[in-house]
């Protein structure tokens, strides 16, 4: 089964559960210089007419359908889980070129300074094999990051997805 | 990799990969919480905590806070033997002794001051973890002293004793059957993580919410149909001014009123003082948005309140402030009705459950009362309404030896930070005290400062009684060994019982024959408990909390009835100046001269919640502090850009008693005039800039979130 | 059942082939090689010369037999195409056979540029390209008997030969013939930095220098002349000015050509039925509007998607033609996304410059036209990804994600202000 992360702004609260989860699962340790795979957003934007728009934000990897990282890595580290759909890799091969950091429009791969390679978020494939949640969403109090096989999420419409979380300033204010 | 290999990278519990789950629960922040986790343990570690999903309580969810929990367990400045001082007093040198010569220590020491001075003289104080206060609580009685003392002098017994001296008792929101929830500083999304869904079932029904704050926050963002951003400290005026509209409108539940509440036409006097303009010009707030408030609140049907635990007592007229809001309940006929705020007395350590323990009992039924506590003298209704030291007086105690001396402190967890004047108190302890014993998971900031420290063990490596809402207890069993030597907090003061020889055969009997005497009768034993790794359903319990039984059976007040006019503060000596009704005064009242108020033109709140900290026990966990690793200052953007600072720059604030340094961040979600501080932080402690004397006379609650300060940029050398 | 020739096997003719195969189960696919390995990448050379990947890692995906029976193919070794009938869609082979096709992919890539210099067959003269002239470059590295180098061209894959040589002591003078490093990517500004930082790692620069010629030295030496009247000795002389699409075989072919082969968005010819991608075409640069070369393997690969679905029978347009180049050596990051050719004194300019980050960007009115960073390493994908959707859609604002990255990731707010265009 095929699935799909699945982000509602309007749940969030840049908490960082979903960060912390996420630490916890690949055993994140801050004195590396690191960043951890997943991270929150919290910033106060200034509109058109001086006020100031209050994001909260949860992102990684969005695990695009049509993920431009994997054609732009030279070695082909990157790849589709054909059971999840998650955006996987291998980096054995990887030569540190940051290709898929220029190609990824959400700035989820990362470079990891200890050994020069390329690291990123891989939706917590194992953990979604063995029919657990990613760390990230079982962290998730609020339902504001779900993680939801492809079917329910297209039957529900696509509005809510992860990589159409283009929210036009000044558009979401209530 | 092979698919094993994957496996256990991937952390996926099973036989194959040897990772096992084990079920314990977190106590990082107050035991009204703590939630049932699932830890991942192989080879005798625990390598990843997730939320348990079958747990009645947290239902497999965790805040920010407890998902760090293995962070938080494995700490680097976890203490590891117990400790003897060898260097001064706060130069943090010590040599590692046996157990055995520490409770010799222990026992000798305090035998001594009890001999020389009094047992008075010995404070068993603590701070966090709560969950071994019954026993320490007890064994500071059965040693002698009255002077039981716990951070609850400036956490949330204000707005407890606030709660009982008006209705005899405090109220829940009842969440399920309410059509308004007025969200008074309400943040779930930082403080209370579980209560978020409550508020998103109400919205999905077509509740409305009002939410009252001195910050934009998640919760005004994603849920406020009305957000009052109000004006710092004001909130009481804006409780009377609520209920003056009320009233005058007709919006009252005027047989409510007569048939269950004492007082009303003084609270209507009082309430007359308040109309909208003045009322509008306090609080920095609309009259347009004020009226609509009051009357969503008052005309839509049930409408509930969510009183925050120490928000507002944290103002030096914050009693009075929570009083004046829990009395809109009691107007406009919601306390004690479905949909309002229902009365649900805790069963034990703060969570109610639905049955009763002799929690109460056997903390207080051998209570010495030879003395008055610390701080009675100058807080009498605090004195008159709990039973634990006001300790804010303990500095001055210290310091001048009156009414009698204090010369030893036998502490758990005690931290000094949570303290105003922190470094004024660890001076005087170090000048004046006899002997220090602390101990801690942690080597803090005040263990510098103890002659003897114990090595404490975390919640998952120990066992503990802990009740759930929904009629559950609970006794955990450890999913690790206690780290190094460290010791469960209950085995070190039933182990001191013996050693000291305690005239108290139940403490000696150890923490489980305690247990059993104070949960008896519930129909569950110890035992019973241990049999399960989930809490289990206790009998007896009777859950959920039936609306209206006070209504029926009357207030547990004097007069029996809700008390706009309160006898319990009536019946305290008038020369204290305690008004039995919720008069509104300035927060900043004692620091309002010409002077001051030009030195010091800020409004400085310190410890508005944010998701990652609580007090000062996450700034050290390496995974939270990386989400804030500076301490930081809040400023608003106006305030910032007249005084030339920007995003990062270094700050110092101070106060006429302490600065601190900090980076500043600016946002726009505070009013010009306020400055945020997060409270806790070694090197920026921010309680260092409170003052004393600047306290509630009510309560004797420091005015954390309401005083005066001043900042400048610190420029780069 | 239809019959697609693939003529040239790199990035682009893999992935048309891939594409072919995904939609057409029956079809016949013929690829023709000129050599007998593997698809790889040019990119990919100078890691492996450095040794940050073994020689296998250079084929992502595998070798030609792998390939051949992954896709079912028919696949032609070292046997180049010498000429294409267009009208007939007949592709001719130097051994003189012929053969017709329903569809054509002219995927043939590039070569490095060697002008007709005296000196540049010297042997010690070397380009870097294919993945002989890594073996060939990383044995006399491991020999241990270079000292001294000299790489002519700072261009993308100039920097990555004095990468290696840094990597392996060797003494390297690095010279170009424009008054600045990555003179088609950098302002000066950014080339001035890069400069420096490049001479703090021990890299002798030097700029306005045009190869005269090179010579041999008794010594075993060489020394290239320029036309500056500076000579500069040493081991090895890596020439790296750029690269040349390969085309040449085309001459005839009826196929409108410019530097590259001409396509529209669906990588088709001007003749119908033959296509062409990845490194050998130009397609519509989206900034200018105006076609262009730009060889990078992301775009190879696109291309050979579009190609591929296109030829058989689908639809499918390649629209992400921009202009960006990134660098990344010796702990260095530097990118350029859009046309710094394009800027001229009337635009308007932003610049900031931390311990970290180094800034420079241009526009004029709501158009972004060129942006370079230094240091900016993983947030360059959502400074791209900015830049196209204000060239796609001019009027909209900044998604708020994006924005939040990057003042979250130290980018200072008026950077984001100028590309918010207010």
């Amino acid at each position: 089964m095929k699935y799909t992360f699945v982000f509602n702004p309007d749940l969030c609260s840049s908490c960082s559960s979903c960060v912390i989860g996420c630490m916890d699962q690949n055993d994140f340790d801050p004195e590396s210089g690191d960043l951890p795979f997943r991270k929150t957003f919290q910033n106060e934007i200034e509109l058109a007419d001086g006020s100031h728009y209050s994001a909260y934000i949860s992102a990684a990897c969005m695990h695009c359908v049509d993920a431009p990282c994997i054609d732009a890595c030279p070695v082909g580290c990157l790849s589709k889980d054909p059971e999840t759909g998650f955006t996987v890799y291998d980096n054995t091969n990887c030569i540190g070129c940051k290709s898929c950091a220029m190609a990824c429009p959400f700035g989820a791969p990362r470079y990891r300074k200890s050994d020069g390679k390329m690291v990123k978020c891989d939706g917590c494939n194992e953990r979604v094999k063995a029919g657990l949640k990613p760390a990230c969403v079982k962290a998730c109090s609020f339902g504001a990051l779900q993680c939801v096989p492809e079917e329910e999420f297209l039957a529900e419409g696509s509005a809510k997805a992860c990589n159409v979380l283009i929210d036009q300033l000044g558009l979401r204010r209530k | 990799m092979t698919d094993l290999e994957k496996k256990i990278v991937a952390k996926i519990p099973g036989e194959d990969t040897g990772i096992e789950v084990k079920r314990s629960l977190c106590a990082i922040c107050s035991p009204g919480h703590h939630c049932g986790v699932d830890c991942y343990v192989k080879d005798g570690e625990i390598i990843r905590v997730e939320g348990t999903e079958e747990h009645p309580y947290n239902h497999g969810k965790l805040c920010t806070k407890g998902s760090a929990l293995r962070n938080y367990v494995y700490r680097k400045d976890r203490l590891k033997t117990p400790m003897l001082r060898v260097g001064e007093r706060g130069e943090g040198k010590f040599k590692e002794i046996s157990w055995d010569e520490a409770y010799q220590i222990i026992a000798e020491k305090l035998g001594k001051v009890k001999e020389t001075y009094g047992a008075n003289s010995v404070a068993f104080l603590s701070g966090y973890c709560k969950w071994y206060r019954p026993i320490l609580h007890r064994f500071c009685h059965v040693f002698g002293s009255v002077n039981f003392g716990t951070d609850d002098c400036t956490c949330s017994a204000s707005k407890v004793i606030a709660d009982k001296v008006t209705a005899g008792c405090g109220a829940g929101p009842d969440m399920a059957h309410a059509n308004t929830f007025l969200g008074w500083n309400y943040e779930g999304y930082y403080s209370s993580h579980l209560s978020v869904a409550g508020v998103q079932k109400l919205k999905a029904r077509g509740g409305k919410v009002i939410i009252i704050d001195i910050r934009e926050t998640p919760a005004s963002k994603n849920y406020a149909d009305l957000f009052l951003h109000i004006n710092p400290g004001t909130d009481g005026a804006l409780a009377l001014g609520m209920g003056k509209l009320i009233i005058d409108n007709g919006w009252a539940d005027m047989e409510y009123v007569e048939k269950y509440t004492y007082g009303f036409e003084q609270y209507k006097a009082l309430c007359d003082a308040y109309p909208l303009s003045k009322v509008s010009e306090i609080t920095g707030l609309k009259e347009e948005e004020i009226y609509e408030a009051a009357k969503l609140y008052a005309t839509n049907g049930p409408a509930c309140t969510n009183y925050s635990a120490s928000a507002l007592v944290h103002h030096i007229n914050g009693f009075n402030a929570h009083r004046a809001i829990v009395c809109l309940s009691a107007l406009t006929g919601n306390f004690d009705r479905a949909g309002g705020n229902v009365p649900n007395p805790p069963t034990y350590l703060h969570k109610p459950a639905g049955f009763k323990t002799r929690e109460h009992e056997f903390r207080s039924n051998r209570y010495p009362g030879t003395a008055r506590r610390i701080g009675a003298e100058k807080f009498p209704l605090w004195e008159a309404q709990f039973d634990e030291t006001q300790s804010m007086e303990l500095l001055n105690q210290l310091e001048t030896g009156r009414p009698y001396p204090i010369k030893a402190i036998f502490a758990l967890g005690m931290n000094a930070k949570m303290y105003p004047e922190t470094d004024h108190l660890l001076k005087a302890m170090s000048e004046n005290l006899d002997f220090f014993c602390l101990t801690d998971m942690f080597d803090t900031m005040t263990a510098k400062y103890a002659d003897l420290v114990l090595p404490a063990c975390s919640s998952v490596e120990r066992g503990e009684l802990k009740a759930y809402q929904g009629g559950y207890l609970t006794f955990t069993k450890p999913v690790i060994k206690p780290l190094y030597e460290s010791r469960s907090d209950v085995d070190i003061l039933c182990d001191l019982a013996r050693i000291m020889d305690l005239d108290d055969e139940l403490l000696k009997s150890g923490y489980e024959k305690c247990c059993d005497w104070m949960i008896e009768g519930c129909g569950l034993t110890v035992a019973d408990l241990k049999k399960s790794d989930l809490p289990v359903k206790v009998p007896i319990a009777k859950w959920p909390a039936v609306p209206g039984k006070i209504l029926e059976n009357g207030f547990k007040t004097k007069t029996g009835k809700f008390e706009f006019y309160s006898t319990a503060i009536a019946d305290i000596d008038p020369s204290f100046g305690l008004d039995p009704l919720p008069v509104y005064y300035d927060s900043l009242r004692d620091q309002n001269d010409p002077e001051t108020k030009e030195n010091y033109p800020f409004y400085l709140c310190t410890g508005a919640r944010l998701a990652h900290a609580v007090h000062s026990r996450t700034h050290e966990v390496p995974w939270l502090r990386s989400l804030r690793p500076d301490p930081t200052c809040e400023v608003n953007g106006e305030d910032a850009d007249r005084l030339g600072l920007k995003d990062g720059d270094t700050v110092e604030l101070y106060s006429p008693v302490g600065a601190i340094r900090v980076k500043c961040q600016l946002t726009w979600k505070i009013k010009p005039g306020t400055i945020l501080m997060l409270h806790g932080y070694d090197e920026a402690n921010v309680n260092n800039l409170i003052p004393r004397n600047h306290l509630d006379p009510y309560s004797g609650y420091p005015g954390f979130k309401g005083m005066r300060c001043n900042i400048r940029k610190v420029e780069r050398k | 059942m239809n019959k697609y020739a693939i003529v040239g096997f790199g990035c682009a003719g893999y992935h048309a082939a891939e594409k072919i195969r995904s939609r057409d189960q029956e079809a016949v696919i013929d690829v023709y090689s000129d050599t007998d390995i593997g698809p790889y990448n040019p990119m990919l050379t100078t890691y492996f010369v450095k040794g940050s990947l073994p020689y296998e890692g250079m084929f992502p995906f595998g070798s030609l037999e792998e390939c051949e029976k992954k896709l079912n193919l028919h696949i032609k070794k070292e046997c180049p195409v010498t000429a294409v009938d267009g009208e007939n869609r007949m592709i001719c082979c130097a051994d003189g056979t012929k053969e017709q096709y329903d569809r054509i992919l002219l995927s043939t890539g590039a070569s490095a540029l060697k002008p007709p210099i005296p000196g540049l067959s010297l042997p010690g003269v070397f380009t870097m390209r294919t993945a002989e002239d890594a073996v060939r470059l990383k044995e006399r590295i491991a020999s241990g008997k270079l000292k001294t180098a000299l790489v002519i061209g700072a261009s993308w894959v100039g920097i990555k030969v004095v990468e290696d040589f840094v990597e392996a002591k060797v003494a390297t003078t690095l010279v170009d013939g424009a008054p600045w490093m990555f003179y088609v990517a950098a302002f000066e500004e950014t080339a001035r930095r890069a400069k420096e930082d490049l001479e703090k790692k021990g890299v002798r620069v030097s700029l306005c220098q045009m190869l005269d010629h090179i010579e041999a030295n008794a010594d075993g030496t060489l020394t290239a002349f320029m036309k500056s009247g500076d000579t500069f000795t040493a081991d090895t002389i890596g020439v790296c000015i750029g690269v040349r699409t390969n085309t040449g075989f085309l001459k005839d072919s009826g196929i409108a050509m410019n530097r590259g082969i001409l396509v529209n968005s669906r990588m088709q010819t001007n003749l119908p039925g033959i296509y062409a991608a990845g490194d050998c075409v130009e397609a519509k640069d989206i900034q200018s509007g105006q076609p262009k070369n730009i060889g990078v393997w992301y775009n190879a690969g696109r291309q050979g998607e579009v190609a591929g679905e296109n030829m058989a029978g689908g639809f499918m347009e390649f629209d992400a033609n921009i202009l960006v180049n990134l660098a990344h050596y010796l702990d260095y990051d530097f990118i350029c996304v859009g046309d710094v050719s394009a800027c001229g004194p009337e635009d308007e300019y932003y610049e900031y410059e931390d311990e970290k980050l180094y800034i420079k960007a241009c526009k004029n009115g709501q158009k972004i036209k060129c942006i370079n960073m230094i240091g900016s390493a993983d947030a360059n994908g959502v400074v791209k990804n900015i830049f196209i959707k204000t060239i796609e859609t001019p009027e909209a604002e900044i998604d708020v994600k994006s924005v939040c990255y990057l003042l979250t990731n130290g980018f200072p707010e008026a950077f984001i202000s100028f590309l918010r265009r207010k």
